[in-house]
């Protein structure tokens, strides 16, 4: 399976772009700042190449925004609307976090002091079960699987899937097309420009 | 979208299931192949997504140290730099 060349060609573009206001050729900036403006160029394009429809896409963008170092290139490369509706999506979901996490915490002051009770005896009749291992580990895998993922804390099973999927496969992408640009290779970075139009003579 | 009108068929996870074996590396594909288990395939995932996540740091740690120095004379900066015009 592989990313549509459509996808590799805005990646390619929207990088570039985003590499050229990020002013990453001022004396200026440090090593740091550098390092993190290129970062966060990348992970932009590809979330908006990719589009909306994704919701891991959306969920990275929002990262970003979220934090106030980023705001000036962020207003460069997004939109000011753009901008504003993801400091909005930021809020929100942090809001949701909260009161996901205050839950959490209300729920397992309860659940820990009975599931010990129930574990231990449990335990003590049937020795531990290799099923119940088994669907534990999925559990704590998912877990991970979700932080991993952006926008994954809200996504459950199929979902979360098909997401995670999803994102490798532009993962992948993003670590080709950086690749590429570091290889300062002409032919691989403009030929993905020139995909676009393959009438046109690509000119390199 | 976490809701989804019907029940998912086995056929669309085992096609999920599939289509994430064919994503991860060649490696851990054969390793996983014979005794494929959920646990072991979140298990790749997991790490997979990690490594790619580390690729993409350190490549833009290069990138970003070939950005800075644009100014060079170098066939490599001057390639950079027709690529931002």
């Amino acid at each position: 399976m592989h990313a549509s060349r459509k996808f590799k060609r805005a990646f390619m573009e929207r990088l570039l772009q985003s590499l050229q206001v990020a002013g990453l050729t001022s004396k200026s900036m440090g090593l740091r700042e550098r390092r993190d403006a290129v970062r966060l160029s990348s992970d932009v394009a590809m979330a908006l190449a990719r589009g909306s429809t994704a919701p891991w896409a959306s969920a990275l963008v929002t990262r970003h925004a979220a934090e106030r170092r980023h705001e000036a290139l962020m207003r460069r490369i997004l939109s000011t609307a753009g901008y504003e509706s993801s400091l909005r999506a930021a809020a929100t979901a942090s809001c949701r976090k909260e009161i996901r996490s205050r839950k959490i915490v209300r729920r397992s002051h309860g659940v820990c002091s009975s599931r010990r009770k129930r574990r231990s005896s449990l335990v003590a009749a049937s020795g531990s079960n290799g099923a119940t291992v088994a669907r534990r580990m999925v559990k704590r895998r998912l877990q991970l699987l979700r932080k991993l993922v952006p926008g994954g804390e809200e996504l459950h099973g199929f979902s979360l899937l098909s997401e995670a999927l999803d994102y490798v496969m532009c993962l992948k992408t993003q670590v080709e097309l950086m690749q590429r640009l570091c290889k300062g290779s002409i032919p691989a970075a403009s030929s993905i420009r020139a995909e676009a139009a393959p009438n046109q003579n690509a000119d390199i | 979208m976490s809701s989804r009108r019907g029940r998912i068929t086995d056929e669309e996870i085992n096609e999920l299931i599939s289509k994430l074996q064919a994503l991860l590396p060649e490696s851990s594909r054969r390793r996983t192949a014979s005794r494929s288990s959920a646990s072991k395939l979140l298990k790749e995932t997991c790490g997979y997504i990690k490594s790619l996540h580390q690729e993409v740091d350190d490549l833009s740690d290069r990138l970003s140290e070939l950005m800075s120095t644009l100014d060079d004379a170098s066939p490599q900066a001057e390639i950079i730099r027709s690529l931002l015009r």
